[in-house]
C-alpha cells in the first residue's frame, strides 16, 4: 500500500488545473431535475419512490445561522412558548392545515402559541402573496402571532420555546427547520407532509447510529405503521392518507402539552448531541475545545459502512 | 506539504476566497469571539482514529473546483463575507431563509474526508472510493441560477453533463466495487437518483454505493 498525503492528488496545481477549464457558454443548469425531481408542493399527490439507497448517509443541512450560539437553559423546567412555527403557508397546501389546527386548539395554552406564516412568505415583497395569507388567516379565524422579520429574530423566538414545528419543505427531506430548532433548545415537532408509496416504518434520520432521535423528536404522523396504505396508481388514493394526517394535526397541540413535563429532560439529551448536528462550531465552547462535528460524524458513519471500526465521535 | 495543499483547496472553495483580507472586517460584526464564520472547521484531534480508512480519492479536481468556484462567488462575490451575504438576503429571491449555504455540507465532509483519512493511489489496497464531484450542490446552483443571472457564467456544466463526465471516468466502478464508492449529493431526496441520460433505465449512482445524502427517505 502506498500512502501519500492528500495534496498529491487531486487538490494539487489547483491554480494551473482551474486556468485549463476552458470557458464555455452560459448555460442554464438544473431544468432538467426541477421537471422530473417530483417536487410537490402543490397537490396533495402521493410520491411514488423511484430509487431507493439503502447504504446512505444522512447528514444535516449546514445552518444559515451562521453564529447561533447554544442556548443556556437546556434544563430548565418551562420556558415562555409551549409551540412555536413559522413557515410559509401556501407552500405546501398541508401547512395551511396544519396551522388552522393549531389555530383552533389555542385556547388551551393561551397566549403560549406563536405560530404564523414565515419570513420566505412575507417577505417575498407580493403584495397579492401578503393579501392571499391574510385572506387564508381570517379564513382560519385567527392568525396567532406576527410571522418573524428575520431568520435572527425566528431563532430568538424558537430559544423561549418548548416545541418548535418542522413541517416538510418544497420537497419531502427534512428541512433546515430541524435544525434550527435543535440549535435553539427548541425540542422538534418534525411533521412529516409527504404521502409516499411505500412509507417506511421509520423515518431516515442523520447518524442513527450516534442520535437517538426518539429521545427528543416528537414525530407526526405519530405512527406511521398505523397510517393508511396508499395506492399510487389509483387517482384520490391518498385520501384516507391525508384524513388521517388531518386528525393528528387536530390532536397535536394536545399532545404537546401533555409532553411539556417531559421537556427538560429531552432537552438535556438533546444538548449532549446537538454538537453532531452542527458543522459550523466554533472552536472553543465555554474555554473548552470543542467536541466534533457533524463532519466527523459523517466520516464515523461512512466507516462502518465500508465495514471498519473507528473511534465513536466524542 | 500536506497544509499547503489543504490550504489551496481551503482558498479556493471556501465561501470567501478572500477571507484574510476581511477579517479585520469581521471583527466588527457582531460575531462572537470565538465564531469566525469564514474559517473552514479544522479536523478535531479525536478525529485521527479515521486514518485508519483508506481511501481512493479519484483525481477530478477540475470538476469540484469549478463548483467549489462558482459557489464560493455566489455567496460572496457581492457581499465581501458570507455572513454579510447571509444577513442581506444574498440570494437575490429565492428565499430569505434559503441560500446555497445549507446545501454545502458536502463540501465540508469532503473536506474532513480528504483531512482525517489515509488517501492511497493504489486502488487495490482502498477500503473506499471517494467520488470528490459535488452534485448537491452543482444542483442547486442551477436552481439558484434562475435568481442569479452572473451565475450561470461561472459553472461550465450542465448537471447532466458532469454526470455523462463523470461516467466515463469512474473507471474503478465495477458492480463487485459499487458497494465501496462514495457520492455527495446533499440535496433533497427527490433530487437523488440521477441518471446517466435521459430516458436511461438505471440511475447513474449504483444503488448499493454509499451516498451522502440530505434524507434517506
Amino acid at each position: 500500500m502506498t500512502a501519500v498525503e492528500p495534496c498529491a492528488l487531486y487538490l494539487r496545481d489547483t491554480v494551473a488545473e482551474s486556468v485549463r477549464v476552458p470557458p464555455a457558454p452560459p448555460q442554464h443548469l438544473g431544468d432538467d431535475l426541477w421537471t422530473s425531481a417530483g417536487r410537490v408542493h402543490q397537490k396533495l399527490r402521493p410520491l411514488r419512490r423511484g430509487f431507493r439507497y439503502n447504504r446512505s448517509i444522512v447528514v444535516p443541512h449546514r445552518l444559515n445561522l451562521v453564529a447561533a450560539p447554544m442556548p443556556r437553559d437546556w434544563a430548565s423546567r418551562t420556558r415562555p412558548l409551549l409551540v412555536f412555527g413559522a413557515f410559509g403557508l401556501s407552500r405546501h397546501p398541508g401547512r395551511l392545515q396544519l396551522a388552522r389546527a393549531i389555530w383552533a386548539a389555542e385556547h388551551i395554552a393561551p397566549g403560549r402559541v406563536h405560530v404564523g406564516g414565515s419570513v420566505d412568505s412575507l417577505a417575498s415583497g407580493d403584495a397579492s402573496h401578503r393579501t392571499s395569507l391574510a385572506q387564508q388567516a381570517r379564513s382560519a379565524s385567527r392568525s396567532s402571532h406576527s410571522p418573524p422579520a428575520s431568520l435572527a429574530e425566528a431563532h430568538d423566538v424558537a430559544r423561549n420555546a418548548t416545541f418548535c414545528l418542522c413541517p416538510s419543505g418544497d420537497a419531502p427531506s427534512l428541512t433546515q427547520r430541524l435544525y434550527a430548532a435543535v440549535s435553539a433548545g427548541c425540542l422538534p415537532v418534525v411533521i412529516d407532509l409527504y404521502a409516499r408509496a411505500p412509507l417506511d416504518p421509520q423515518r431516515g434520520y442523520p447518524f442513527p447510529s450516534l442520535v437517538e432521535w426518539s429521545q427528543f423528536v416528537v414525530e407526526v404522523p405519530a405512527n406511521r405503521a398505523a397510517m393508511p396504505a396508499i395506492d399510487a396508481t389509483r387517482r384520490g388514493g391518498a385520501e384516507r392518507y391525508f384524513q388521517a394526517l388531518q386528525r393528528e394535526f387536530a390532536a397535536l397541540l394536545p399532545r404537546l402539552q401533555a409532553l411539556e413535563s417531559q421537556a427538560p429532560a429531552r432537552r438535556r439529551y438533546m444538548q449532549s448531541i446537538a454538537h453532531l448536528l452542527r458543522f459550523d462550531s466554533p472552536t472553543m465552547d465555554k474555554g473548552q475545545p470543542r467536541r466534533q462535528d457533524a463532519a466527523s460524524a459523517a466520516v464515523y458513519e461512512i466507516a462502518g459502512k465500508l465495514g471498519l471500526r473507528v473511534a465513536r465521535p466524542y | 506539504m500536506l497544509r499547503d495543499g489543504l490550504l489551496s483547496l481551503r482558498d479556493y472553495s471556501t465561501p470567501c476566497s478572500r477571507h484574510r483580507r476581511i477579517r479585520s472586517r469581521l471583527a466588527t460584526l457582531d460575531d462572537p469571539p470565538v465564531v469566525r464564520p469564514n474559517l473552514w472547521p479544522q479536523p478535531h484531534p479525536r478525529d485521527s482514529s479515521f486514518k485508519s480508512m483508506r481511501l481512493f480519492v479519484y483525481p477530478l479536481f477540475d470538476l469540484t473546483a469549478t463548483v467549489a468556484s462558482a459557489a464560493s462567488k455566489f455567496l460572496c462575490g457581492s457581499y465581501g463575507s458570507e455572513r454579510e451575504c447571509l444577513l442581506r438576503g444574498c440570494n437575490l429571491g429565492w428565499s430569505p431563509i434559503e441560500n446555497l449555504r445549507q446545501h454545502t455540507s458536502e463540501l465540508l465532509v469532503l473536506m474532513r474526508l480528504v483531512q482525517s483519512c489515509t488517501i492511497v493511489t493504489d486502488p487495490a489496497s482502498a477500503d473506499g472510493f471517494l467520488v470528490p464531484a459535488l452534485l448537491g450542490m452543482q444542483q442547486a446552483l442551477g436552481w439558484h441560477s434562475f435568481a442569479v443571472p452572473t451565475l450561470r457564467t461561472l459553472v461550465n456544466l450542465t448537471t447532466v453533463q458532469l454526470v455523462e463526465q463523470l461516467h466515463r471516468r469512474l473507471v474503478h466502478l465495477r458492480p463487485e466495487t459499487a458497494a465501496r464508492h462514495i457520492f455527495l449529493q446533499t440535496v433533497d431526496s427527490c433530487h437523488t437518483g440521477l441518471r446517466p441520460s435521459r430516458g436511461a433505465a438505471s440511475p447513474f449512482l449504483p444503488t448499493s454505493s454509499i451516498v451522502v445524502v440530505r434524507d434517506g427517505r
